[in-house]
């Protein structure tokens, strides 16, 4: 029974698990197991206060029960409560202080809530402990990424991508590292492809929408800001004015000092509204 | 056992407790809100929107030197100005004081840019976490503005000093 319910779950089939566990709960409602997938269920739902009731029955049941405790973590992150959920997971580590997935999943939520250095200390003994652990090379990836630590993060991320090609995990966090390193084009392409997988994920359906902007052909006289960012707008700015000062100098007509700074603000413009206008009308229009 | 209690003890650090109920996830300013500070409020202003931000990620204690730097460098800028545009000035920019404030006033956006630059290296780390992780930025207007208006209400008499040591 147990199993079955699982494998509904993994694919998706909320109602005919929800069916199932209804029928197995009249059956052995002290079943810890059965409230944690029933807590799933309405996780996956959406029904917050459903998934903590059950969890609460599963953890009346059996107060060490693992499972139970690992939801709960799930949910007290998922709605923010992260303070509940680091009390969680510091425990389960407690108890099983060489399990590299809980000392890397601890160390993700230390990235979450910008501890940076706490998480890069918690992902180090995950590795440590595990270095295969795919769950810590995995948050290792993330935070080289925001450290900025490229060349590690693409040689770990290689091998992961070689071990699991198909992972949903790995394929997110590939995503995360094209963008970072803007290659957007290939970001786009990965991104539709998990969106494909998983259509439900709002999460997705924005950086499809954001990814298309930045691709789209009317955004190509906005690639250096894109590729240089701040830089380049302080750089432009430079430009301008020395060019502004120069001409000012040396007595140009003021039709082509006038010109260029038109040329400028209409480029300064253009740049500010560009994407807000262009998310709007490709999300209305659909990301294809 | 004995080695699962010493494998706990050589963690024990890392499973202090970082985070309270009280205290929230800090929104970060943006960094186009810091670009915008940096280069319409000048260098006095983009100081004190880093120095807010450094705040926000309980960072003061590592950032308290530059903080400091820039604040120094630029309450000495704003006297420099003053002495240039005081009456009877050297004039080394085009030979007007009209000119003389236009360039300060560009050397100022342009340092304050730089400023601005050298802020974000320190904080990127914390600015590419906030965006993987999903945090909005706050709100930066009412700061920003405030900032802004420190920096006016700071620099006038700063230029004032200069006019009257120059």
């Amino acid at each position: 029974m147990h199993i079955q319910i699982e494998r509904l779950l993994e694919v998706g089939r909320l109602r005919e698990a929800k069916e199932m566990l209804r029928r197995a709960l009249e059956e052995q409602p002290a079943d810890p197991d059965l409230h944690v997938f029933a807590a799933r269920v309405a996780a996956k739902t959406g029904d917050v206060s459903e998934a903590r009731r059950q969890l609460g029955s599963a953890l009346a049941a059996d107060p060490t029960h693992v499972g139970a405790r690992a939801q709960l973590c799930d949910l007290e992150w998922d709605t923010r409560n992260y303070a509940a959920a680091e009390a969680i997971i510091s425990e389960l580590i407690r108890e099983a202080p060489r399990n590299a997935a809980l000392l890397a999943t601890y160390a993700r939520l230390m990235l979450v809530t910008l501890h940076l250095q706490k998480a890069r200390a918690l992902v180090n003994e995950a590795l440590r402990i595990h270095p295969d652990d795919e769950t810590a090379r995995l948050v290792d990836v993330l935070l080289c990424t925001v450290e900025g630590d490229r060349r590690r993060a693409d040689s770990q991320l290689k091998d992961l991508v070689a071990e699991d090609p198909d992972g949903f995990q790995v394929g997110h966090v590939l995503l995360v590292a094209l963008i970072d390193q803007k290659r957007h084009r290939e970001a786009l392409a990965l991104a539709r492809e998990l969106m494909r997988a998983d259509p439900q994920d709002q999460g997705l359906v924005d950086t499809v929408i954001e990814l298309t902007v930045a691709t789209h052909w009317l955004g190509w006289p906005l690639w250096p800001l894109h590729r240089f960012g701040w830089a380049a707008s302080a750089a432009m700015w430079l430009s301008a004015v020395m060019f502004l000062q120069v001409g000012r100098s040396q007595g140009w007509p003021w039709q082509t000092v006038a010109a260029f700074a038109l040329a400028y603000l209409t480029y300064v413009i253009y740049s500010w509204a560009y994407t807000p206008v262009m998310t709007r009308w490709i999300a209305r229009r659909g990301a294809r | 056992m004995a080695e699962l209690h010493s494998d706990a003890d050589s963690i024990a650090h890392l499973l202090e407790p970082s985070l309270s109920p009280q205290r929230h996830v800090p929104a970060l300013y943006s960094v186009r809100a810091s670009f915008m500070v940096a280069f319409f409020g000048g260098g006095l202003a983009s100081v004190l929107f880093t120095g807010l931000n450094s705040r926000r990620l309980g960072r003061l204690s590592s950032d308290w030197l530059l903080l400091l730097a820039g604040g120094v460098f630029f309450l000495g800028l704003a006297i420099w100005a003053g002495t240039l545009t005081a009456p009877g000035a050297s004039l080394p920019f085009e030979g007007d004081i009209a000119a003389n404030s236009r360039v300060m006033r560009i050397v100022n956006r342009g340092l304050a840019l730089v400023f601005f630059g050298l802020a974000f290296l320190c904080h990127r780390p914390f600015h590419r976490a906030a965006t993987l992780s999903g945090i909005e930025p706050a709100k930066p207007w009412k700061t920003a503005l405030a900032c802004i208006a420190l920096n006016i209400a700071v620099s006038l008499p700063l230029t004032l000093l200069g006019h009257w040591l120059g």
